[in-house]
């Protein structure tokens, strides 16, 4: 490589510890400033070291340049590692549990699971819609709840990390301090009010009560469901007024 | 640049960045040639200190930045924001304050 500014761009490229997209915008600002330097002090090779060294050494400009959010990533490595293997065994077991309950799989385990009853139909109503037939229960497979259960989870826990991952690799330290906050608590309240949601729902389905009526349940899953939704909005237009 | 001037130049860098900036968009490199014209040669700050405190800047929402292309390369315009021009003036009036009570002090010796 003859041009000492290429050669000097990729070894910053090298040292910068931030996403990609942010490391195209560094050196393409640094780059600017080595041509646009170099053209006014008559360019050559000299001009264009002469430029290099206002930079300094690219490991010393590397650091400063990278976001401190991506030393408080990699800080958390062994939590990114059990994140993404927790979500892999996760979906791995789910997969596995709903593979076993497939008819005709050389997985199936025919004989028989733990049923869950997840519906009650009467084979016949009269006119006031009171039941004059039988009860037959819906039912479904446990290890097929259970395994759509687990593959969600594994979903969720690769999801949290994605946007976790996101929103620290160029953060400065006051940005990721304040987007953990937004995405801390949003994430708890949503999960509180899904738990408070799906919970509320079983449980007035397994006491044949039907959903109907004004449940207390059901506002107050709601409640904290939009408290959720309205933290992660303002954490949301928070970064875009920063941006 | 002598220590001592680095020192009293690191409390002030975004004071000065941000009066810069407000002069005009303009990308780094010519925010530091402003910089040093405007001080007669003494702000000749070095371009691994101004480009961080830039993005900083930018980070807390006090610059804001368009890319454009120029001489065939991508250039990174900042200019600053309403919230960039409430902190100059703030910082503006303590800078003033502080050096008047520093000349009050120090200039009657």
């Amino acid at each position: 490589m003859d041009d000492p500014i290429v050669e000097y761009l990729a070894e910053l490229r090298r040292e910068l510890r931030c996403s990609r997209r942010r490391k195209n915008v560094l050196v393409a600002e640094v780059e600017d400033h080595l041509r646009e330097r170099t053209a006014a002090r008559g360019g050559g090779e000299t001009a264009a070291r002469e430029a290099i060294s206002t930079f300094g050494p690219s490991d010393s400009l590397a650091k400063q340049l990278s976001g401190s959010g991506w030393r408080l990533w990699t800080a958390f490595h062994w939590y990114v590692y059990a994140t993404m293997f927790g979500g892999l065994l996760l979906i791995l077991l789910g997969s596995a549990l709903v593979l076993s309950v497939l008819p005709g799989t050389p997985f199936a385990d025919e004989s028989g699971s733990h049923a869950l009853r997840l519906w009650r139909d009467c084979t016949a109503y009269d006119p006031s819609g009171e039941c004059i037939g039988t009860w037959v229960d819906r039912t479904v497979s446990a290890a097929t709840v259970a395994g759509v259960l687990l593959i969600a989870a594994g979903m969720l826990v690769g999801a949290g990390h994605w946007v976790l991952r996101r929103a620290l690799l160029d953060a400065t330290d006051a940005q990721a301090a304040r987007r953990l906050f937004h995405m801390g608590g949003s994430a708890t309240l949503v999960g509180l009010g899904l738990l408070l949601l799906v919970s509320g729902l079983f449980g007035r389905l397994a006491s044949d009560e039907g959903i109907g009526g004004h449940p207390v349940w059901l506002a107050l899953s709601s409640m904290v469901l939009l408290l959720g939704g309205v933290l992660y909005v303002s954490g949301r237009r928070n970064r875009r007024g920063r941006a | 640049m002598p220590m001592t001037d680095r020192q009293r130049l690191k409390g002030n860098l975004d004071l000065l960045l941000l009066c810069a900036v407000a002069r005009g968009e303009a990308h780094g490199y010519a925010l530091i040639e402003r910089l040093r014209d405007l001080s007669a040669g003494t702000f000749d700050l070095p371009e691994g200190t101004v480009y961080p405190a830039l993005h900083e800047l930018e980070a807390d929402g006090l610059l804001a930045s368009r890319w454009t292309e120029a001489s065939g390369r991508r250039r990174k315009l900042y200019h600053l924001t309403g919230k960039g021009r409430r902190s100059m003036a703030d910082e503006r009036q303590a800078w003033n304050s502080f050096a008047a009570a520093v000349q009050a002090v120090a200039g009657g010796v």
